[in-house]
Protein backbone atom coordinates (compact mmCIF):
# COMPACT_ATOMS: atom_id res chain seq x y z
CA UNK A 1 0.00 0.00 0.00
CA UNK A 2 1.61 3.07 -1.04
CA UNK A 3 -0.86 5.61 0.40
CA UNK A 4 -3.64 6.03 2.24
CA UNK A 5 -6.80 7.38 0.75
CA UNK A 6 -6.41 10.68 2.90
CA UNK A 7 -6.63 14.50 3.01
CA UNK A 8 -3.12 14.98 4.41
CA UNK A 9 -4.33 18.22 5.74
CA UNK A 10 -7.17 15.57 7.59
CA UNK A 11 -4.51 13.81 8.50
CA UNK A 12 -2.59 16.95 9.82
CA UNK A 13 -5.43 17.98 11.87
CA UNK A 14 -5.91 14.37 13.52
CA UNK A 15 -2.32 14.33 14.83
CA UNK A 16 -2.42 18.03 15.70
CA UNK A 17 -5.47 17.11 18.02
CA UNK A 18 -3.77 14.43 19.29
CA UNK A 19 -0.73 15.77 20.18
CA UNK A 20 -3.20 18.74 22.14
CA UNK A 21 -4.84 15.97 23.82
CA UNK A 22 -1.68 14.16 24.89
CA UNK A 23 -2.89 10.92 24.23
CA UNK A 24 -0.19 8.39 21.80
CA UNK A 25 -2.34 6.34 19.24
CA UNK A 26 0.83 5.56 18.56
CA UNK A 27 -0.45 2.56 16.00
CA UNK A 28 -2.63 4.96 14.00
CA UNK A 29 0.17 7.42 14.04
CA UNK A 30 2.87 5.49 12.32
CA UNK A 31 0.20 4.28 10.00
CA UNK A 32 -0.95 7.86 8.89
CA UNK A 33 2.62 8.89 8.78
CA UNK A 34 4.23 6.33 6.64
CA UNK A 35 1.09 6.66 3.85
CA UNK A 36 0.16 9.74 3.93
CA UNK A 37 1.66 12.77 5.65
CA UNK A 38 5.65 11.97 5.12
CA UNK A 39 4.85 12.61 1.61
CA UNK A 40 3.54 15.84 2.48
CA UNK A 41 6.08 16.79 5.07
CA UNK A 42 7.36 20.07 3.70
CA UNK A 43 3.83 21.22 2.98
CA UNK A 44 3.53 21.51 7.27
CA UNK A 45 6.26 24.21 7.78
CA UNK A 46 6.72 24.88 11.50
CA UNK A 47 4.53 21.59 12.82
CA UNK A 48 6.71 19.76 10.43
CA UNK A 49 9.27 19.44 14.17
CA UNK A 50 6.00 18.89 16.17
CA UNK A 51 4.69 15.77 13.98
CA UNK A 52 8.70 14.38 13.83
CA UNK A 53 8.70 14.03 17.31
CA UNK A 54 5.62 12.69 17.30
CA UNK A 55 6.32 9.97 14.93
CA UNK A 56 9.60 8.89 16.99
CA UNK A 57 7.52 8.73 20.05
CA UNK A 58 4.91 6.64 18.10
CA UNK A 59 7.77 4.62 16.79
CA UNK A 60 9.24 3.61 19.85
CA UNK A 61 5.89 2.47 21.37
CA UNK A 62 4.94 0.47 18.54
CA UNK A 63 8.81 -0.65 18.32
CA UNK A 64 8.92 0.62 14.67
CA UNK A 65 12.59 1.79 15.13
CA UNK A 66 12.98 1.98 11.83
CA UNK A 67 10.75 4.47 11.32
CA UNK A 68 11.91 6.28 14.55
CA UNK A 69 15.41 6.53 13.49
CA UNK A 70 14.49 8.12 10.26
CA UNK A 71 12.48 11.02 11.99
CA UNK A 72 14.60 11.34 14.86
CA UNK A 73 17.80 11.84 12.39
CA UNK A 74 15.99 14.58 10.52
CA UNK A 75 15.43 16.51 14.35
CA UNK A 76 18.95 16.07 15.05
CA UNK A 77 20.25 18.17 11.89
CA UNK A 78 17.34 20.86 12.56
CA UNK A 79 17.97 21.16 16.14
CA UNK A 80 21.75 20.29 16.75
CA UNK A 81 22.55 19.91 20.19
CA UNK A 82 18.72 20.13 21.23
CA UNK A 83 17.71 19.14 24.60
CA UNK A 84 14.51 18.03 23.47
CA UNK A 85 16.27 16.23 20.58
CA UNK A 86 18.37 14.46 23.73
CA UNK A 87 15.77 13.69 24.99
CA UNK A 88 14.15 11.60 22.68
CA UNK A 89 17.72 9.98 22.19
CA UNK A 90 17.37 8.64 25.59
CA UNK A 91 14.10 7.18 24.73
CA UNK A 92 14.94 5.02 21.98
CA UNK A 93 17.64 4.11 24.30
CA UNK A 94 15.43 2.31 26.40
CA UNK A 95 13.75 1.04 23.67
CA UNK A 96 17.10 -0.54 22.48
CA UNK A 97 17.08 -2.24 25.55
CA UNK A 98 15.24 -4.72 26.55
CA UNK A 99 11.95 -2.77 27.10
CA UNK A 100 9.92 -4.09 29.81
CA UNK A 101 6.68 -3.64 29.65
CA UNK A 102 5.17 -3.40 33.32
CA UNK A 103 4.11 -6.68 32.83
CA UNK A 104 7.87 -8.44 32.02
CA UNK A 105 9.10 -6.52 35.10
CA UNK A 106 6.19 -7.46 37.83
CA UNK A 107 7.24 -11.25 36.53
CA UNK A 108 10.67 -10.99 36.76
CA UNK A 109 10.30 -9.56 40.53
CA UNK A 110 8.37 -12.51 41.46
CA UNK A 111 10.82 -15.31 40.21
CA UNK A 112 13.74 -13.08 41.87
CA UNK A 113 11.59 -12.95 45.32
CA UNK A 114 10.54 -17.04 44.60
CA UNK A 115 14.37 -17.20 44.25
CA UNK A 116 14.88 -15.86 47.84
CA UNK A 117 12.22 -17.91 49.33
CA UNK A 118 10.26 -14.75 49.88
CA UNK A 119 6.98 -16.54 48.97
CA UNK A 120 4.56 -13.50 50.36
CA UNK A 121 6.34 -10.64 48.21
CA UNK A 122 6.41 -13.42 45.01
CA UNK A 123 2.51 -13.63 45.81
CA UNK A 124 2.62 -9.53 45.79
CA UNK A 125 3.45 -9.48 42.45
CA UNK A 126 1.32 -12.13 41.07
CA UNK A 127 -1.36 -9.74 42.51
CA UNK A 128 -0.22 -6.96 39.92
CA UNK A 129 -0.53 -8.84 37.02
CA UNK A 130 -3.43 -10.59 37.87
CA UNK A 131 -5.42 -7.12 38.41
CA UNK A 132 -4.22 -6.13 35.04
CA UNK A 133 -4.37 -9.56 32.92
CA UNK A 134 -7.62 -11.32 34.65
CA UNK A 135 -7.98 -13.93 32.24
CA UNK A 136 -4.96 -15.46 32.04
CA UNK A 137 -4.99 -18.94 33.34
CA UNK A 138 -1.02 -19.06 33.92
CA UNK A 139 -0.91 -16.07 36.53
CA UNK A 140 -4.22 -17.46 38.44
CA UNK A 141 -1.85 -21.18 38.81
CA UNK A 142 1.47 -19.00 39.58
CA UNK A 143 -0.34 -17.33 42.13
CA UNK A 144 -2.29 -20.38 43.60
CA UNK A 145 1.23 -22.40 43.36
CA UNK A 146 2.71 -19.89 45.68
CA UNK A 147 -0.01 -19.75 48.16
CA UNK A 148 -0.25 -23.40 48.46
CA UNK A 149 3.89 -23.30 49.04
CA UNK A 150 3.00 -20.86 51.74
CA UNK A 151 0.53 -22.81 53.38
CA UNK A 152 2.71 -23.93 56.22
CA UNK A 153 3.14 -20.05 57.15
CA UNK A 154 1.95 -20.34 60.81
CA UNK A 155 0.03 -17.37 60.09
CA UNK A 156 -2.04 -18.38 57.50
CA UNK A 157 -2.42 -22.49 56.98
CA UNK A 158 -5.41 -22.95 55.91
CA UNK A 159 -6.54 -19.49 54.36
CA UNK A 160 -3.60 -19.81 52.08
CA UNK A 161 -4.92 -23.46 51.30
CA UNK A 162 -8.17 -22.36 50.56
CA UNK A 163 -7.33 -19.17 48.16
CA UNK A 164 -4.76 -21.54 46.43
CA UNK A 165 -7.83 -24.14 45.77
CA UNK A 166 -9.92 -21.00 44.41
CA UNK A 167 -7.55 -20.29 42.28
CA UNK A 168 -6.69 -22.75 40.69
CA UNK A 169 -10.04 -23.59 40.12
CA UNK A 170 -10.70 -20.47 38.18
CA UNK A 171 -7.44 -20.88 36.19
CA UNK A 172 -9.13 -24.61 35.44
CA UNK A 173 -12.27 -22.54 34.24
CA UNK A 174 -10.85 -20.30 32.42
CA UNK A 175 -8.71 -23.06 30.57
CA UNK A 176 -9.70 -26.33 30.99
CA UNK A 177 -6.77 -27.76 29.06
CA UNK A 178 -4.70 -26.55 32.39
CA UNK A 179 -2.69 -29.81 33.81
CA UNK A 180 -1.09 -27.79 36.69
CA UNK A 181 -4.07 -26.22 37.74
CA UNK A 182 -6.01 -29.63 37.43
CA UNK A 183 -3.25 -31.26 39.65
CA UNK A 184 -3.27 -27.83 41.87
CA UNK A 185 -7.06 -28.43 42.72
CA UNK A 186 -6.78 -32.13 43.19
CA UNK A 187 -4.27 -31.10 45.65
CA UNK A 188 -5.57 -28.11 47.54
CA UNK A 189 -8.80 -29.81 47.90
CA UNK A 190 -7.16 -32.78 49.00
CA UNK A 191 -5.16 -30.41 51.74
CA UNK A 192 -8.43 -28.70 52.75
CA UNK A 193 -10.92 -30.95 53.00
CA UNK A 194 -8.52 -33.25 55.19
CA UNK A 195 -8.11 -30.24 57.87
CA UNK A 196 -9.36 -30.31 61.16
CA UNK A 197 -10.35 -26.57 60.39
CA UNK A 198 -13.22 -27.43 57.97
CA UNK A 199 -16.52 -27.98 58.62
CA UNK A 200 -18.82 -31.17 57.70
CA UNK A 201 -20.58 -29.33 54.55
CA UNK A 202 -17.31 -27.87 53.22
CA UNK A 203 -15.52 -31.37 53.24
CA UNK A 204 -18.10 -32.57 51.41
CA UNK A 205 -18.12 -30.14 48.77
CA UNK A 206 -14.17 -30.01 48.55
CA UNK A 207 -13.60 -33.55 48.45
CA UNK A 208 -16.37 -33.92 45.62
CA UNK A 209 -14.31 -30.84 43.96
CA UNK A 210 -10.86 -33.10 44.10
CA UNK A 211 -12.60 -36.03 42.31
CA UNK A 212 -13.97 -34.17 39.53
CA UNK A 213 -10.45 -32.70 39.16
CA UNK A 214 -9.21 -36.23 39.22
CA UNK A 215 -11.05 -37.40 36.82
CA UNK A 216 -10.33 -34.19 34.72
CA UNK A 217 -6.88 -35.38 34.55
CA UNK A 218 -7.26 -39.34 33.98
CA UNK A 219 -9.49 -38.17 31.21
CA UNK A 220 -6.73 -36.57 29.92
CA UNK A 221 -4.04 -39.16 30.33
CA UNK A 222 -6.38 -41.48 28.73
CA UNK A 223 -6.99 -39.09 25.84
CA UNK A 224 -2.93 -39.26 25.25
CA UNK A 225 -3.05 -42.94 25.02
CA UNK A 226 0.59 -43.09 26.21
CA UNK A 227 2.46 -46.37 27.58
CA UNK A 228 3.84 -44.45 30.54
CA UNK A 229 0.95 -43.24 32.22
CA UNK A 230 -2.73 -43.84 31.96
CA UNK A 231 -5.97 -42.69 33.17
CA UNK A 232 -6.57 -45.65 35.38
CA UNK A 233 -2.76 -45.34 37.04
CA UNK A 234 -3.48 -41.63 37.17
CA UNK A 235 -6.05 -42.33 39.54
CA UNK A 236 -5.04 -45.11 41.53
CA UNK A 237 -1.92 -43.24 41.90
CA UNK A 238 -3.44 -39.72 43.58
CA UNK A 239 -6.60 -41.66 44.52
CA UNK A 240 -4.96 -42.63 47.79
CA UNK A 241 -4.27 -39.37 48.53
CA UNK A 242 -7.63 -38.57 49.33
CA UNK A 243 -7.94 -40.49 52.03
CA UNK A 244 -4.29 -40.40 53.61
CA UNK A 245 -3.45 -37.22 55.10
CA UNK A 246 -0.29 -36.30 53.07
CA UNK A 247 2.43 -34.38 55.78
CA UNK B 1 27.12 -41.67 56.24
CA UNK B 2 30.74 -42.43 55.04
CA UNK B 3 30.03 -44.86 52.01
CA UNK B 4 31.17 -44.10 48.31
CA UNK B 5 28.71 -43.22 45.40
CA UNK B 6 28.49 -44.79 42.37
CA UNK B 7 26.37 -43.44 39.24
CA UNK B 8 25.48 -45.00 36.28
CA UNK B 9 25.99 -43.84 33.06
CA UNK B 10 22.24 -43.06 32.16
CA UNK B 11 21.94 -41.01 35.64
CA UNK B 12 25.03 -38.77 35.27
CA UNK B 13 23.96 -38.34 31.69
CA UNK B 14 20.19 -37.48 32.00
CA UNK B 15 21.74 -34.84 34.56
CA UNK B 16 24.09 -33.36 32.29
CA UNK B 17 21.82 -33.18 29.78
CA UNK B 18 19.04 -31.30 31.60
CA UNK B 19 20.85 -28.59 32.71
CA UNK B 20 22.27 -28.13 29.15
CA UNK B 21 19.44 -28.22 27.39
CA UNK B 22 18.35 -25.14 30.09
CA UNK B 23 21.60 -22.95 30.04
CA UNK B 24 19.46 -19.81 30.90
CA UNK B 25 17.79 -21.68 33.95
CA UNK B 26 18.49 -23.10 37.02
CA UNK B 27 16.79 -27.23 36.78
CA UNK B 28 16.37 -29.73 38.94
CA UNK B 29 15.66 -33.43 39.19
CA UNK B 30 15.80 -36.45 41.44
CA UNK B 31 18.42 -39.42 40.83
CA UNK B 32 16.64 -43.23 42.10
CA UNK B 33 18.37 -46.20 43.24
CA UNK B 34 17.80 -49.77 44.22
CA UNK B 35 15.66 -49.97 47.28
CA UNK B 36 17.55 -51.25 50.18
CA UNK B 37 16.55 -54.82 51.18
CA UNK B 38 18.57 -54.87 53.99
CA UNK B 39 21.31 -55.46 52.54
CA UNK B 40 24.05 -54.49 55.05
CA UNK B 41 26.95 -55.97 52.71
CA UNK B 42 27.18 -52.73 50.70
CA UNK B 43 28.19 -49.23 51.86
CA UNK B 44 28.21 -47.90 48.56
CA UNK B 45 25.19 -45.38 47.44
CA UNK B 46 24.42 -47.07 44.01
CA UNK B 47 22.22 -44.33 41.64
CA UNK B 48 21.03 -45.79 38.92
CA UNK B 49 18.94 -43.20 37.15
CA UNK B 50 17.67 -40.00 36.50
CA UNK B 51 14.37 -38.29 36.38
CA UNK B 52 14.24 -34.56 35.11
CA UNK B 53 11.72 -32.52 37.02
CA UNK B 54 11.52 -28.83 36.64
CA UNK B 55 13.54 -25.69 34.64
CA UNK B 56 10.61 -22.96 35.20
CA UNK B 57 10.18 -22.84 39.15
CA UNK B 58 12.08 -24.74 41.58
CA UNK B 59 10.77 -23.59 44.33
CA UNK B 60 6.74 -24.73 44.72
CA UNK B 61 5.34 -27.17 46.06
CA UNK B 62 2.22 -28.51 44.36
CA UNK B 63 3.82 -29.96 41.01
CA UNK B 64 6.79 -31.21 43.03
CA UNK B 65 4.60 -33.15 45.07
CA UNK B 66 2.69 -34.52 41.78
CA UNK B 67 5.79 -34.86 40.72
CA UNK B 68 7.33 -37.00 43.54
CA UNK B 69 4.36 -39.50 44.10
CA UNK B 70 4.25 -40.40 39.76
CA UNK B 71 7.71 -41.08 40.61
CA UNK B 72 7.60 -43.09 43.34
CA UNK B 73 4.72 -44.84 42.23
CA UNK B 74 5.80 -45.83 38.74
CA UNK B 75 9.33 -47.23 39.79
CA UNK B 76 7.79 -49.06 42.90
CA UNK B 77 7.33 -52.46 40.76
CA UNK B 78 11.06 -52.14 39.82
CA UNK B 79 12.32 -52.07 43.11
CA UNK B 80 13.76 -48.20 42.71
CA UNK B 81 13.12 -45.53 45.25
CA UNK B 82 13.85 -41.62 45.01
CA UNK B 83 17.38 -41.77 46.89
CA UNK B 84 18.34 -37.82 45.94
CA UNK B 85 17.97 -34.58 44.33
CA UNK B 86 19.72 -32.23 42.05
CA UNK B 87 20.14 -29.08 41.12
CA UNK B 88 22.11 -26.60 38.68
CA UNK B 89 21.54 -23.29 39.38
CA UNK B 90 20.79 -20.54 37.05
CA UNK B 91 24.65 -18.87 37.02
CA UNK B 92 27.35 -20.52 36.03
CA UNK B 93 30.08 -20.07 38.85
CA UNK B 94 27.19 -20.96 41.45
CA UNK B 95 27.15 -24.31 42.96
CA UNK B 96 26.27 -23.64 46.41
CA UNK B 97 22.81 -25.19 47.38
CA UNK B 98 20.01 -22.85 48.09
CA UNK B 99 17.21 -23.15 50.42
CA UNK B 100 15.03 -24.85 47.80
CA UNK B 101 17.85 -27.76 47.69
CA UNK B 102 18.49 -27.92 51.18
CA UNK B 103 14.34 -28.54 51.78
CA UNK B 104 13.73 -30.62 49.05
CA UNK B 105 17.00 -32.69 49.46
CA UNK B 106 16.06 -33.14 53.30
CA UNK B 107 12.33 -34.22 52.76
CA UNK B 108 14.02 -36.91 50.72
CA UNK B 109 16.51 -37.89 53.62
CA UNK B 110 13.83 -38.44 55.82
CA UNK B 111 12.67 -41.34 54.35
CA UNK B 112 16.14 -42.40 53.76
CA UNK B 113 19.49 -42.06 55.19
CA UNK B 114 22.04 -42.40 52.37
CA UNK B 115 19.92 -39.38 50.25
CA UNK B 116 22.34 -37.29 48.61
CA UNK B 117 21.74 -33.61 47.21
CA UNK B 118 23.76 -33.28 43.92
CA UNK B 119 24.51 -29.82 43.00
CA UNK B 120 25.98 -29.40 39.07
CA UNK B 121 28.96 -27.93 38.57
CA UNK B 122 28.37 -25.55 35.73
CA UNK B 123 31.81 -24.34 34.63
CA UNK B 124 32.65 -27.91 34.40
CA UNK B 125 29.88 -28.78 31.98
CA UNK B 126 31.49 -28.78 28.67
CA UNK B 127 31.96 -30.26 24.94
CA UNK B 128 34.72 -32.74 26.41
CA UNK B 129 34.36 -33.75 29.59
CA UNK B 130 37.00 -33.98 31.23
CA UNK B 131 35.86 -35.29 35.08
CA UNK B 132 32.13 -35.32 36.45
CA UNK B 133 30.92 -32.31 37.16
CA UNK B 134 29.08 -32.98 40.02
CA UNK B 135 29.35 -31.91 43.82
CA UNK B 136 27.51 -34.88 46.13
CA UNK B 137 27.17 -34.18 49.64
CA UNK B 138 25.33 -36.36 52.20
CA UNK B 139 23.61 -35.82 55.63
CA UNK B 140 26.30 -36.06 58.64
CA UNK B 141 24.82 -37.75 61.90
CA UNK B 142 24.74 -34.19 62.78
CA UNK B 143 22.44 -33.34 60.06
CA UNK B 144 24.41 -31.24 58.23
CA UNK B 145 25.20 -31.62 54.43
CA UNK B 146 28.58 -32.15 53.60
CA UNK B 147 30.42 -32.98 50.31
CA UNK B 148 32.16 -36.36 49.41
CA UNK B 149 35.71 -36.36 48.22
CA UNK B 150 36.03 -36.55 45.07
CA UNK B 151 37.79 -40.49 45.23
CA UNK B 152 34.43 -41.43 46.69
CA UNK B 153 32.00 -40.34 43.91
CA UNK B 154 32.36 -42.87 41.26
CA UNK B 155 31.22 -42.88 37.32
CA UNK B 156 30.45 -45.99 35.60
CA UNK B 157 33.91 -46.45 32.96
CA UNK B 158 33.40 -44.79 29.90
CA UNK B 159 30.37 -42.22 30.87
CA UNK B 160 32.25 -39.31 30.08
CA UNK B 161 33.01 -40.23 26.62
CA UNK B 162 30.06 -41.09 25.84
CA UNK B 163 27.88 -38.11 27.40
CA UNK B 164 30.61 -35.66 25.70
CA UNK B 165 29.57 -37.19 22.25
CA UNK B 166 25.51 -36.76 23.28
CA UNK B 167 26.20 -32.86 23.74
CA UNK B 168 28.05 -32.89 20.91
CA UNK B 169 25.18 -34.11 18.78
CA UNK B 170 22.76 -31.42 20.67
CA UNK B 171 20.73 -34.39 22.43
CA UNK B 172 19.78 -32.21 25.22
CA UNK B 173 17.04 -31.24 22.77
CA UNK B 174 15.48 -34.73 23.32
CA UNK B 175 15.27 -34.64 26.96
CA UNK B 176 11.83 -34.34 28.80
CA UNK B 177 11.56 -33.17 32.24
CA UNK B 178 8.09 -33.00 34.27
CA UNK B 179 7.66 -29.58 33.11
CA UNK B 180 7.24 -30.58 29.72
CA UNK B 181 4.87 -33.23 30.80
CA UNK B 182 2.79 -30.75 32.33
CA UNK B 183 2.86 -28.76 29.25
CA UNK B 184 2.06 -31.82 27.16
CA UNK B 185 1.00 -35.09 28.57
CA UNK B 186 2.05 -37.17 25.55
CA UNK B 187 6.09 -36.35 26.53
CA UNK B 188 7.38 -39.02 28.73
CA UNK B 189 9.96 -37.67 31.72
CA UNK B 190 11.33 -41.65 32.04
CA UNK B 191 12.82 -40.59 28.61
CA UNK B 192 13.06 -43.70 26.94
CA UNK B 193 14.56 -42.87 24.30
CA UNK B 194 17.69 -41.30 25.78
CA UNK B 195 17.57 -44.78 27.65
CA UNK B 196 17.58 -46.60 23.78
CA UNK B 197 20.61 -44.24 22.65
CA UNK B 198 22.46 -44.67 25.73
CA UNK B 199 22.50 -48.34 25.77
CA UNK B 200 23.76 -48.14 22.09
CA UNK B 201 26.43 -46.41 22.70
CA UNK B 202 27.71 -47.71 25.86
CA UNK B 203 27.62 -51.09 23.81
CA UNK B 204 29.81 -49.65 20.66
CA UNK B 205 32.06 -47.76 23.22
CA UNK B 206 32.75 -51.71 24.85
CA UNK B 207 33.59 -52.85 21.52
Amino acid sequence: MASLDLDWEEVREQLRAWREDNTRHSEEVIDMWEYCLKHYKHKLGDERWMVEEQVVVAGLDSYRLDIAEHSLVALNEQFPGSLRVRKLKGMRLEALERFMSDGEAWQELCDLYLKEGDYSKAAFCMEELILTNPHNHLYYTRYAEIKYTQRRDPKGGLDNMEIARSYFCQAAKLNPGNVRALYGLFLSCTQVSSSTKCSAQKKKETQQLATWALKEIADRYSKCRTNAMDGSKILETFGSLSITEKA
Amino acid sequence: MSGDISLTCTTLAKMMLHAARYPQSAVSGVVLAQARGGDTTSNTVALVDTVPLFHLQLSLAPMLEVALTQIEQRYKSEGLVIAGYYQANEHIKDNVPDFVALKIAEKIAENNNDACLIMIDNKKLCLNLQSAPVIVSQLTSEGKWKSKEKASVHVEAGSLDVISQLLQHKVQHDLIDFDNHLDDLTCDWSNPHIDKLLTTLTAAAQD
